[in-house]
């Protein structure tokens, strides 16, 4: 496969998780703020969303599985994961988190508890389609392309 | 109780033996009844007789015939019966009776009474019939004398028992007689001795004495000796007497009814119980006395018992202590064993221990020295960072040059240690590899030939027979040779002062192990066959080659030679400078080092399938030769189609630009070999018409100097060597009167059109011809390289100067003035050394090369090349190489970049470089060096397109010079925020809470004052520990107190209610970006 062709693949894949909704126009601002000073910025704070991602769910399943639901505290971790996701523009893992505070506002521990797996769901899709692009990504530079700036499309 | 089983014992056996000798009575009775039967008979037979003719009794006839059968019968039939006789009462007498087992019959005719002097007659018998026969003799004595028994016989009607004797003898015998009618007696003498046998014999058997008299006081057996018996009235009476009969007072008696009784008695100082019974032999009522040894049996008893106890204790005796020996031996043993057993376990966890110690301490080690490596990169990379910030010629900068070199020479140490440690651990592996191992040797000579000129130390290439050369294509591990021969050339650089330092380098083939043999010989044997092959489609009869491939061509043995004039090792320490950890004391002083170096090229030298070893070196030379040798793969068919490629570069070119063939070679530095050119060096064949080429050797270092005249006289270069300028001179100056003598019929043209005849076709078969280096000799050798016949041309003269060996105008001159009206070809090759301004550039002829390079290797074969005889082209195309040469001069100003200036190799000669701008020479090799370092030259480009990024974004980056504070606790926030406010040029510093946003404002207040420390605040509303919003409600009152207000700029995820009384000057939301930053900026500056 040459250069040109992954770059293509590249930009449709990037299209489709907006089309899709997996993502939002802050992604599109994370890819503008990566330059030569920072190569791997988008990754890294990628990483970052998954580290957090994860300590938190882990955190909010332990939480909701007490026998005395502390939902001060769930609101919390949602909230973060709330801003998590909302910073790398994962757009269906921040509206999950949305109607889950609701959910922890009314203290509906089944509704909660729902909503945890929707969340958990959303998460680990966004998670395989943002690392199939950074697979791309990396295919793109081992075949000595770049990636692709500019994206014809509005966000 | 002994003597009381003992005399039961006795008692059971005495009356065992008079059960015996009363059975033996009672088989005799019947005897004496006999005798009466006997009579009865004969009475009845007689008195028959008698009624009828009582005359024939008295006749002898009658008396014979009637009496004498009968007797003789009973004689020849009753057992015992030894005598039998009939005595008539008137006198008649006939008796049978033996005498020494003859038959005798005595009788008397006569009628006389008894005492009356009758005669008797003997006469013998015959056995068979009873007759008497021969001569009877007469006996004039009556044998009945005193026969008073046979009185009694008549009177008694019963028969008569009674002991008397034979006739003719006096045998006791025991007569039975009895009377027939008053008329006549018959008698049964049987013989008493069958008795006394009997006695005697029960007496032999149980060692008993008998004594058996009849109780009238005839002895019949007198058994007891020395004893004199008494018999009266069934008690006998002993008294034991001396041999001379006096009696003596020891006595006793024993009565015989009583069977239980026995009396002891002492004969002969033993003591006898005697026992005494009273038995009828034959109606005779006799006594027998026995006397049984009382001790007798008892001590015959007790004498066995004794030995048998006595033997029976020994061999208990003997069966315990050998039982307790093999005991006290077995237990013995098993509690040294035990001992051993103990302190072998006891050793073994030791050992383990000791063991585990020291793999904990290696991983431990090995993980220390990795994290500090980590960390030391750390240093290094923010040396660099630091002194790209400090001004420049300021003393920071120097320190930290300083802080550079320290942390390169750290990690020089720890990387030995590292790989000391990979060594141990056995995770050191050959990373193979293809490349060019003359051209590694090369290059880590040249190397530290700057290193060992700064101390004044020549360095110095030995090719030797230039094996090296012809094999230099191998396969193997290149980082790892490299190591080797850096490490002990650093160290010979370290420790020598003076002198020189000559690295060696030969081949020869792998020694094969003894088992190999045969697989060897057919593996020669293949190759002799498809070398016959190859001969046939090549129809190229080249000996050499043949002999070449005869040997193993997959492996090859490389030995390199280090040696130095150094202070040396002393010879006691030759086996353990290889050792870890070890350094020779006395030289190590003030060097550094861990001690590792050795045994770590120790150990890569054993992983390579070689060994080091240290040359012992003549008495009075000094310093230190190490020799090591490693087994490397030679790649041959790679080599031969790279040579041929070259082949057709070097020749293709037509012309045969000298210079631009020196260019392509260089230029291909990393996958070209040097022996790709030499190769290709030929030698002219010493036609008669052309002279040799002469080669002017002036070079300071004796080593160089024989090094490099050995290597051209083994091609058969005539070199003639100079020590002084004195003596170059000279030496110039009868070259040229000698060349002035024969160069005369030369003319220059013939030999430009007899270049132009050799087939360049030639030189493109001329395949790599390695050198057999197993026969060491040195005929050999030239093969190298391909000898042309160019024909005859006039003597080249080469002359190779030392620009250190006088002053360079005085060189010069005695040069210049030698060239000028010089019929011959000149060339001068002019070595300088690096960091020294010997040569005036701008005086120097155009054709005269300058190298500042080591002479050795490459530039010793280039040197070679400029030879006719090796191809060299000068000569008809001298003009146009020079015009090659300027064009080269400009394409190398193009080069001449600054950046290419920065990171030309530190080996350049930067006065050379220097010197280009002055228009002067510049040998191919330093354009090659200054093309080399391709890697570094990008990373420049990159560096300045990132400066003139920076310079150029002015306009994009409207925070540029402001200074933020992000509280946030995601690092993820942080992250984006300090990109985002990084790509817009402004400056970040970040913290976790509200609390640290607080304390980093309190500390910045004063230290800024009265600027405010950061332009804009950028918080997070909920933060752990304390929340934006209370974080806010502090710094206003700390602020207050400076008299500054900075611009806070609240965080939210479109929750929070952020109200003005909260002192936010502004409030975005989350996630943060460029559009809303700006516009809050723009909205709170509008505000002020």
């Amino acid at each position: 496969m040459d250069v040109g062709q992954m770059q293509r693949q590249w930009i449709d894949y990037t299209k489709s998780l907006f089309l899709e909704g997996f993502l939002d126009g802050q992604f599109l601002q994370l890819q503008q703020l990566q330059d030569e000073n920072n190569p791997d910025f988008v990754v890294e704070v990628v990483s970052l969303f998954f580290e957090d991602s994860e300590r938190l769910l882990k955190d909010l399943t332990f939480a909701l599985n007490q026998n005395g639901v502390d939902f001060k505290k769930v609101d919390a971790h949602v909230h973060q994961l709330k801003g998590s996701s909302s910073s790398i523009g994962a757009q269906r893992v921040k509206n999950a988190c949305i109607a889950f505070r609701n959910f922890c506002e009314e203290q509906n521990t089944d509704a909660c508890l729902r909503c945890l797996q929707q969340v958990k769901q959303e998460y680990c899709l966004v998670k395989n389609k943002l690392e199939t692009l950074f697979g791309l990504e990396q295919q793109i530079v081992a075949a000595g392309g770049s990636i692709p700036t500019e994206l014809s499309f509005s966000g | 109780m002994e003597k009381q089983v003992n005399l039961l014992k006795s008692r059971k056996r005495v009356s065992e033996l008079e059960a015996e000798i009363e059975q033996w009575a009672q088989l005799l009775r019947p005897m004496k009844s006999s005798s009466t039967n006997m009579a009865r008979f004969l009475s009845s037979d007689l008195h028959s007789t008698t009624n009828v003719s009582f005359s024939h009794i008295k006749s002898k006839e009658i008396k014979y015939h009637h009496v004498a059968p009968l007797l003789f019968q009973a004689f020849e039939m009753v057992p015992y019966l030894v005598e039998i006789s009939y005595i008539g009462v008137e006198g008649l007498f006939f008796s049978y009776y033996t005498d020494n087992d003859d038959a005798l019959a005595m009788y008397s005719n006569s009628s006389s009474t008894w005492g009356a002097s009758n005669i008797t007659y003997i006469q013998p018998v015959n056995r068979e019939t009873g007759e008497v026969h021969g001569k009877a003799t007469n006996i004039v004595s009556n044998p009945f004398m005193n026969a008073s028994w046979i009185e009694e016989a008549l009177n008694m009607s019963s028969g008569f028992s009674s002991l008397g004797t034979k006739w003719g003898n006096d045998d006791l015998l025991f007569l039975s007689s009895a009377r027939i009618m008053r008329k006549g007696v018959i008698s049964l003498g049987f013989s008493a001795g069958k008795i006394t046998d009997f006695v005697t014999r029960i007496d032999q058997q149980h060692g008993t004495m008998s004594y058996l008299a009849t109780k009238d006081g005839k002895v019949l057996v007198g058994g007891i000796q020395l004893t004199h018996l008494v018999i009266s009235d069934d008690t006998v009476l002993f008294q034991s007497v001396n041999a001379n009969s006096d009696s003596t007072s020891n006595e006793g008696t024993v009565s015989c009814k009583d069977e239980a009784a026995a009396s002891s008695f002492i004969i002969r100082d033993t003591a006898y119980s005697i026992h005494c019974h009273t038995i009828d032999i034959m109606g005779i009522e006799s006594v027998y006395v026995m006397a049984v040894p009382k001790d007798g049996y008892a001590s015959i008893d007790r004498n066995y018992k004794k030995k048998g106890l006595i033997l029976f204790v020994a061999t208990m005796v003997t069966i315990f202590i050998a039982f307790f020996s093999f005991l006290y031996v077995t237990c013995t043993a098993l509690r040294r064993e035990m001992h051993l057993c103990a302190s072998l376990i006891k050793q073994c966890e030791a050992t383990q221990q000791a063991e585990k110690m020291n793999m904990n301490k290696s991983a431990a080690f090995a993980s220390a020295s990795h994290d500090v490596r980590a960390s030391l990169a750390g240093i290094t990379g923010l040396i660099d960072i630091s002194s790209e910030l400090v001004a420049p010629g300021s003393e920071l900068e120097t320190n930290l040059k300083q802080m550079h070199g320290c942390t390169q020479d750290l990690l020089g140490l720890l990387n030995s240690i590292l790989d000391t440690s990979k060594i141990e651990a056995g995770k050191m592996q050959l990373e193979e590899e293809e490349f060019d191992v003359f051209h590694l040797l090369e290059d880590v000579v040249d190397f530290y030939h700057p290193v060992a000129a700064k101390k004044g130390v020549d360095l110095v290439l030995d090719p030797c027979n230039g094996s090296i050369v012809g094999y230099s294509r191998v396969k193997g591990d290149r980082g790892k040779l490299k190591q080797v021969l850096c490490n002990l050339l650093s160290n010979a650089v370290k420790f020598t002062d003076e002198g020189h330092i000559v690295v060696r380098a030969w081949t020869r083939k792998a020694r094969l192990l003894q088992n190999s043999t045969v697989t060897c010989n057919q593996f020669e044997f293949k190759q002799y066959l498809s070398c016959l092959f190859r001969n046939k489609i090549e129809a190229r009869g080249d000996v050499e080659s043949t002999r070449s491939i005869q040997g193993d061509p997959q492996s090859m043995d490389f030995i390199f030679e280090v040696d130095d004039t150094g202070k040396g090792i002393p010879k006691e320490n030759y086996k353990s400078v290889f050792e870890n950890y070890v350094q020779v004391k006395d030289t190590a002083i003030g060097q550094g080092g861990t001690g590792l170096g050795l045994g770590i090229v120790q150990s890569l030298v054993r992983l390579m399938h070689g060994d080091i070893e240290i040359v012992e070196k003549d008495t009075g030379e000094k310093g230190t030769c190490f020799k090591f040798n490693v087994l490397l793969t030679v790649c041959e068919c790679e080599a031969v189609t790279d040579g041929s490629r070259k082949e057709g570069i070097g020749c293709g070119s037509g012309d045969g630009m000298q210079a631009q063939g020196q260019t392509v070679h260089a230029s291909s530095s990393g996958s070209s070999r040097i022996c790709s050119m030499s190769p290709r060096l030929r030698i002219c064949s010493s036609s008669p018409k052309s002279e040799a080429s002469l080669v002017v050797l002036l070079i300071v270092d004796e080593e160089r100097q024989r090094t490099s005249q050995r290597f051209m006289e083994r091609l058969g270069i005539k070199v003639k060597v100079v020590n002084t300028g004195k003596h170059l001179f000279y030496t110039l100056r009868k070259i040229k009167q000698k060349a002035k003598h024969s160069s005369g019929q030369n003319s220059p043209g013939s030999s430009d059109l007899s270049y132009w005849s050799t087939p360049h076709s030639s030189l493109d078969i001329s395949t790599r011809v390695p050198l057999s280096s197993m026969d060491g000799t040195e005929h050999n050798m030239p093969l190298v390289f391909k000898k042309t016949d160019i024909g005859a041309s006039p003597g080249f003269i080469l002359i190779v100067i030392d620009a250190n060996a006088g002053s360079f105008s005085e060189l010069y001159m005695i040069v210049s003035s030698f060239k000028k009206d010089l019929r011959n070809p000149c060339k001068v090759v002019w070595l300088n050394k690096p960091f020294m301004r010997r040569i005036n550039f701008k005086a120097l002829n155009q054709d005269d090369i300058v190298t500042s390079k080591p002479f050795h290797g490459t530039r010793l074969f280039q040197t070679i090349k400029l030879l006719p005889e090796f191809g060299s082209d000068w000569q008809s195309n001298s003009h146009r190489a020079n015009r090659e040469r300027t064009n080269e001069r400009a394409k190398l100003k193009t080069y001449k970049d600054p950046g290419l200036l920065k990171y030309t190799s530190p080996l350049l000669d930067r006065s050379q470089m220097s010197s280009t701008d002055e228009n002067t020479f510049q040998s191919a090799e330093q354009i090659l060096k200054g093309k080399r370092p391709s890697k570094t030259k990008l990373t420049l480009v990159h560096q300045g397109e990132i400066q003139e990024c920076e310079n150029s974004s002015g306009c994009h980056k409207p925070l540029s010079g402001k200074k933020f504070l992000v509280a946030d606790d995601s690092a993820l926030l942080r992250k984006i925020a300090s990109v985002t406010l990084i790509s817009l040029g402004a400056s970040m510093e970040q913290c976790e809470n509200g609390e640290q946003a607080v304390r980093l404002v309190d500390e910045g207040l004063p230290r800024e004052f009265p600027n405010p420390p950061y332009d804009y605040i950028l918080m997070d509303c909920q933060m752990p520990v304390m929340d934006g919003l209370e974080a806010t409600k502090w710094i206003r009152k700390i602020e207050k107190a400076y008299g500054v207000h900075i611009p806070i700029i609240a965080l939210t995820s479109g929750t929070e209610r952020i109200t003005i009384k909260s002192g936010m000057d502004y409030h975005m939301l989350k996630p943060i970006n460029k559009e809303d930053l700006l516009k809050a900026i723009t909205y709170i500056n509008g505000r002020v």
